[in-house]
């Protein structure tokens, strides 16, 4: 009976050191030894991606009793492909701002993303978190697919964020 | 003549060898650096420097090199890496202003049609043609 599989999984603070591991453990997951090169790439990318969000955009308000809000990824094999879904607290400005892109980004086709993207990468700047705004476009690019979310409120000033993406295990036609 | 630039590679940013000495240029392996700035900008400016010494050797009536060829080697490079090797080959490109002649071969595992696109992309952003080199599967 096909059913999902955790491949991998992390809870805990993600930085830079964490998401490079998760990134090698991916790479070599037995299970993915026979997937086709593209699709394996592009679960890889996406992993990257998600990560990244984590680590340089997480804000660190946790606060006493907040445990069950650590920062989560989350690799599960489907027997239609890949679900990679990430978590982290967020402020309120982030929120605000992760809700109005990742809208943003769902409403476009797969041309006026690329587009999208493109034009971020000719005349777009690099912000101080080292950020393009380029990750999440490079997400829903990677998936070709909608980028699922939720924000939910935990007080005032933080939020949970919880993104995730389906990629599916054969290629469209493309 | 400007030092050759040498940046080892670790597992999570590529090797960069620009050495104007034995006209070698190539960027090597995967790109996702911590702090994606502090890794590419040191690298632009080297273009730069490598630039004005150039241009002025041409006013001089000099022409330095002929030639430029850069190989591009990347197994991964994540976005905020994208809008930098963007931000390269485009000053790379301008060589071609200088009456060099200018190529870049951009190389993909065999089977990476994305990686291969990627590079497509890159050359119409820029206007400028590159070679595409199939390396054989891993």
């Amino acid at each position: 009976m096909d059913s999902d599989l955790v491949l991998l999984s992390y809870c805990g603070k993600i930085d830079f050191e964490t998401h490079e591991s998760l990134i090698d453990q991916a790479k070599n997951l037995p299970e993915l030894n026979d997937v086709d090169l593209i699709i394996k790439k592009r679960l890889i990318y996406i992993i990257i991606e998600g990560l990244e969000n984590i680590y340089k955009h997480s804000d660190n308000h946790q606060k006493p009793n907040q445990h069950n809000y650590e920062d989560n990824f989350i690799l599960r094999s489907t027997p239609e492909g890949y679900v990679i879904s990430i978590g982290n607290l967020i402020g309120s400005r982030k929120a605000k701002q992760l809700k109005q892109k990742i809208e943003y980004i769902n409403t476009l086709n797969p041309e006026s993303l690329k587009k999208h993207y493109n034009e971020i990468i000719t005349n777009g700047l690099i912000s101080e978190k080292n950020g393009a705004g380029l990750g999440i476009v490079r997400i829903a690019l990677k998936s070709s697919n909608k980028i699922n979310y939720s924000i939910a409120e935990i007080d005032s000033d933080t939020y949970y964020f919880k993104m995730w993406v389906d990629l599916p295990k054969s290629l469209k036609h493309e | 003549m400007i030092n050759a630039l040498l940046i080892d590679r670790t597992r999570s940013s590529p090797k960069i060898y620009f050495d104007p000495a034995s006209n070698v240029f190539e960027i090597i392996g995967e790109s996702r650096p911590e702090n994606v700035r502090l890794f590419y900008e040191p690298i632009v400016r080297w273009l730069d420097d490598y630039s004005h010494e150039i241009t002025a050797a041409v006013m001089r009536g000099q022409q330095p090199i002929k030639s430029f060829n850069i190989d591009i080697k990347l197994g991964y490079f994540n976005s905020s890496s994208a809008k930098f090797i963007f931000d390269m080959l485009h000053k790379i490109h301008q060589f071609y202003d200088l009456g060099i002649d200018v190529k870049a071969n951009w190389y993909y595992e065999d089977g990476d049609e994305d990686m291969k696109q990627a590079g497509f992309d890159l050359s119409e952003m820029l206007d400028f043609p590159f070679i595409y080199i199939a390396t054989p599967a891993k």
